[in-house]
């Protein structure tokens, strides 16, 4: 009778070949790092606000001092542009309310007080004077003179403004923002940029 | 029939791989989720507003384009320091202290043989630097042109905040190569540092 002769060196079981490739697969997903760099950069563990930031912010959080927001228009027809939200933890400059409106509370007061304006996203090319008659350049000069002569009376380490911009926002603007802040001297000291990591 | 010996063995044999797969599984997906379920945290960075007045730093950051960019430490301050004394007893013009602080000054963004951020080794230097040497402070300068994406600074931010001892302060303005391009004045002089006085290279918009 023939029988069918057995190679024990090509029976490799399947569930041990399983078993090793699963193990791989787990050895490279741990050590690989969860921040990926997004298309286009290198050596990235930043991720700051997306053209969707502004959907991932935590709606519920109370807000600090007043948040200058610019985040890419969501209109159809300006997908090109940038929209500006000047955001204050108070609603009438009480200060009894301080740190209670949240974040939405905030955005909502922002729409209905008209504290929003639409700015093009490149300002580069722009002179002087045109940057500064912008809307939303005046929104933010406003709002800001406003804010730092009613808030911050004297000069203290906790005097600050927030700002959450789009990662691809042009540095003219932060730096209007920054020129601005430093009008005032030691009476606002410092600025915030709110970006959004992953956790490590 | 008589069972076949070694056939009950390999079914044992393959129940205890079985079972082993599934707890790589059960591991697998519970990595999975805990990496999936990382929250997205937002970080706060903080940035001291710049002052209205000239002021003094011992690294220099020019942002220029993408290519690009120009950079100041203390070790190409000594060149410089030389390289003015030179044009200087000579009667050298501003024109050539200009191309001098160019040439000496503006590296590519990209290493051509090692492929990397040349900007980002600089700075690791420093970090090093600062990390061996605790005890001195370094303030760093960024500038950077109204056409760049504001995240160029931030992620130089990132990179300087990883100093161990917080020992490297910055600060931010805007501004362009052009403004060093047509600088006034560069000249040397002596400056007051942690006590001692240093030959310092002065740049004046």
């Amino acid at each position: 009778m023939v029988f069918r002769k057995i190679d024990p060196a090509k029976d490799i079981e399947l569930p041990t070949f399983i078993d090793v490739v699963f193990l791989l697969l787990i050895f490279f997903l741990v050590s690989y790092s969860p921040i990926t760099p997004k298309k286009g950069q290198e050596e990235l563990e930043l991720s700051l606000p997306t053209a969707q930031g502004a959907g991932e912010v935590n709606v519920n959080e109370p807000l600090e001092t007043m948040l200058i927001e610019i985040v890419p228009l969501k209109s159809e027809e300006n997908k090109e542009d940038y929209e500006v939200w000047v955001l204050l933890p108070f609603e009438s400059y009480s200060n009894s309310q301080k740190g209670r409106v949240t974040y939405r509370d905030a955005k909502t007061f922002s729409m209905q007080f008209q504290r929003t304006a639409v700015l093009p996203k490149d300002v580069a090319a722009l002179n002087e004077a045109d940057f500064l008659r912008l809307p939303a350049i005046q929104l933010m000069n406003d709002q800001i003179d406003s804010y730092v002569t009613s808030q911050f009376r004297i000069p203290h380490p906790t005097n600050r403004i927030d700002i959450r911009a789009d990662q691809d926002v042009q540095f003219r603007i932060i730096d209007f923002i920054m020129d601005k802040c430093s009008s005032y001297e030691d009476l606002v000291p410092s600025m915030v940029f709110r970006t959004r990591f992953k956790v490590e | 029939m008589k069972p076949i010996k070694g056939g009950n063995e390999r079914r044992k044999l393959a129940l205890i791989s079985l079972i082993d797969v599934v707890f790589i599984l059960l591991i697998f997906f519970l990595v999975s989720v805990f990496f999936s379920s990382l929250p997205n945290e937002e970080r706060k960075l903080f940035l001291p507003t710049p002052k209205n007045e000239p002021g003094s730093a011992q690294v220099l950051i020019q942002l220029i384009d993408d290519e690009s960019f120009f950079y100041i430490d203390p070790l190409v301050t000594e060149t410089l320091v030389n390289d003015i004394t030179i044009i200087d007893n000579r009667g050298g013009s501003l024109a050539e202290k200009r191309n001098v602080l160019l040439r000496r000054c503006t590296f590519p963004m990209r290493d051509e043989r090692s492929g990397l951020n040349n900007l980002v080794e600089k700075i690791n230097g420093l970090i090093d630097h600062a990390n061996l040497h605790p005890e001195e402070e370094y303030f760093v300068i960024i500038r950077c042109p109204g056409e760049l994406p504001y995240r160029k600074v931030i992620e130089l931010i990132q990179l300087l905040g990883r100093a161990t001892y917080k020992n490297i302060q910055y600060g931010c303005v805007g501004g362009t190569i052009s403004d060093i391009r047509g600088s006034k004045k560069i000249e040397k002089r002596l400056v007051p540092e942690e006590g001692q006085m240093r030959k310092n290279v002065i740049i004046e918009f």
